[in-house]
């Protein structure tokens, strides 16, 4: 159960982007997706969305096969926490995390979506904001405010593009943090396209790590994030210390 | 604040969102009535309502006040009425419009719509192109298909381009300039006659309003609010956040582009094949209840709808009144109205919408 990810390939119409790539994540997990700018993170992310078609290979949520299922019957099993985007029509951060209920709503807000989502809130620490348009918060509390749509959708699997992208050290701890307080007790399994390898090392319980459209090193932090590893995949000299069982990358190539 | 007070805070807030609703709707009904009476003959509140009842109930009346009933039943009430339903429709479209493309700035006469019904009027007036081109029916056929054409134009060429907002939006302005430069060569090839009545045309006004007219608008604005209204949580998903997102939730966002597209298409090229060009109205409207409901459209879309109808009821009272007997066409008094309210309350509460 989760996510079964098995030799998956994809292609534009000219070029192979994603080749034999395969990997699992167990309820609870979160993994981390490694890799260069353009090496193919969230494409690969969009095929599990259903946005791409995979040329080759099949992906299973919760045990069923996505190409199978329709688009609103995924969105029962799998949600989604795009990059963060600017709107022209902001609505209240109240109705932004109902959003996350409409695959089982209509109409009317249901005594259940309002449970669901005033439970999210609190325990999200979004309450004070629950009336304020989107866009008057700041970065870290709109993040907050994606994953906990998210989470509304009630999913199995979560994936998250660079959720820790345009935020400060603080911020970037604290929703890492959140994110794994969330997973563990919804029991979801997630996926995140990272660039920091530190933050990678301390909060994911397994790192993919993608070089020329391949998986070129996929297991435990311990295994993945080596000085060889990320010298081979970035071009970038570095030191990895342990220190607590976490990895911790220090730069060494300037 | 706790879990249950957000349930109470939510409570407060749909109470309030209800009362400004109603409050909209009374202010509309109210400034209607009073739309009646008021004109180059006036007539007070309790003869219009004596005339209506006079109407359903008693065969014989006196002279005078068949002549104030013919006034008032014939003239004045299917004027206000379709004022109303203009008002109504044009703005909601304009609303639903501006949030599956997701900007601010797009209206009928942004997508081409506009430009096409009065190319359409015009081909009628001057060259009498259509079916019984030189009747008021035919030249509102002529619009009416002008603009649909324009709307298939549109969808046609921005489906090839992946249907997003800035592909409609592109393909719309591009087509909006095209029927502009069709209708001017035609102007330019008309004699005064044609020319005079085809920029009437584009004043859009009221005048010669009739009772079909009303019923057909009726038709067509009461089908599909509640269509629109159905989707509202969609048009709040659409107009806030990204295509990628709404794939995830299990929408496909082309396919709500077109069908909710249709919708504001079919309404818009409905009412402005009646009554010419009255752009405005539907991009201050939506704009003007945003900054005062915000943008959860099950609020927004009645209350940018009832302020639609009360902006053109009241543009189009203050036109036929204000150098009386002469009527200024209420597309041009929308603006001088429109235009102050709009910037005043763009400047008044920038903060929160910007």
């Amino acid at each position: 159960m989760g996510l079964e990810v098995k030799n998956l390939s994809f292609a534009y119409t000219d070029k192979e982007v994603l080749s034999n790539v395969s990997f699992e994540v167990k309820p609870g997990q979160l993994l981390g997706l490694l890799g260069p700018n353009g090496v193919g993170k969230t494409t690969l992310l969009k095929c599990i969305n259903k946005i791409h078609t995979p040329s080759a290979g099949e992906i299973y949520v919760e045990g069923s096969r996505i190409d199978r299922l329709s688009e609103q019957n995924l969105a029962h099993h799998l949600s989604y926490v795009p990059q963060s985007t600017h709107s022209n029509f902001p609505v209240t951060v109240v109705d932004m995390v109902m959003i996350g209920r409409l695959p089982f709503m209509n109409f009317k807000v249901a005594r259940q979506d309002k449970d669901v989502v005033f439970g999210l809130l609190s325990a999200m620490g979004l309450e004070d904001m629950a009336f304020k348009p989107i866009n008057r918060l700041s970065g870290g509390e709109r993040q907050r405010v994606f994953i906990a749509r998210a989470i509304a959708q009630e999913p199995k699997v979560i994936l998250l593009d660079e959720p820790t992208s345009n935020l400060d050290m603080k911020h970037q701890v604290d929703i890492l943090k959140l994110l794994k307080r969330t997973i563990t007790e919804n029991n979801i399994a997630a996926v995140m396209t990272v660039h920091d390898l530190n933050l990678a090392g301390m909060f994911c319980d397994k790192v993919l790590m993608l070089k020329d459209q391949q998986v070129y090193a996929y297991g435990s932090c311990s295994d993945v994030i080596t000085e060889s590893n990320i010298e081979t995949v970035y071009g970038v000299k570095t030191e990895v210390h342990e220190r607590d069982g976490k990895q911790h990358v220090l730069l060494t190539d300037c | 604040m706790t879990e249950q007070n957000l349930h109470s805070a939510y409570e407060r807030r749909s109470i309030k969102q209800v009362l400004i609703i109603l409050t909209c709707f009374v202010l509309l009904v109210v400034l209607a009535i009073g739309a009646v009476a008021v004109g180059s003959a006036d007539v007070s509140i309790h003869q219009v309502w004596q005339s209506i009842v006079h109407h359903m109930t008693v065969a014989e009346v006196a002279e005078e006040e068949r002549r104030i009933e013919k006034i008032i039943l014939l003239l004045r009430m299917p004027r206000v009425v379709l004022g109303m339903l203009a008002g109504i429709g044009l703005s909601i479209s304009g609303t639903v419009m501006q949030s599956i493309t997701r900007n601010p700035l797009v209206s009928p006469f942004t997508i081409g719509l506009s430009s096409a019904a009065a190319f359409g009027a015009c081909l009628a007036i001057v060259t009498g192109i259509g079916y019984k081109p030189h009747t008021p029916l035919g030249i509102v056929l002529n619009a009416f298909l002008m603009s649909l054409l324009c709307a298939f134009l549109v969808y046609g060429i921005a489906s090839r381009i992946g249907m997003s907002p800035e592909a409609l939006i592109l393909t719309g302005v591009a087509l909006s300039y095209f029927f502009g430069a069709l209708t001017a060569t035609l102007q330019f090839m008309a004699d005064e006659n044609q020319l005079s009545a085809a920029i009437q045309w584009t004043f859009g006004s009221l005048n010669g309003a009739t009772w079909a007219q009303v019923l057909l608008l009726l038709l067509i604005i009461g089908t599909s609010i509640p269509l629109l209204l159905k989707f509202s949580w969609v048009l709040n998903a659409m107009s806030s956040s990204g295509d990628e997102f709404i794939k995830g939730i299990g929408i496909n966002p082309s396919r709500m582009r077109t069908s909710l597209g249709l919708i504001t298409v079919i309404i818009t090229a409905s009412i402005i094949s009646f009554t010419g060009v009255i752009g405005f109205i539907g991009l201050v409207s939506p704009h003007i209840a945003r900054l005062i409901v915000g943008s959860e459209h099950r609020v927004l879309i009645p209350v940018s709808g009832l302020l639609g109808g009360i902006l053109l009821l009241v543009s189009d009272t203050i036109g036929r009144t204000i150098i009386s007997p002469v009527t200024i066409p209420v597309g041009i008094v929308i603006s001088y109205i429109g235009v102050p309210l709009f910037i005043n309350l763009i400047m008044a509460r920038r903060k929160e919408y910007f």
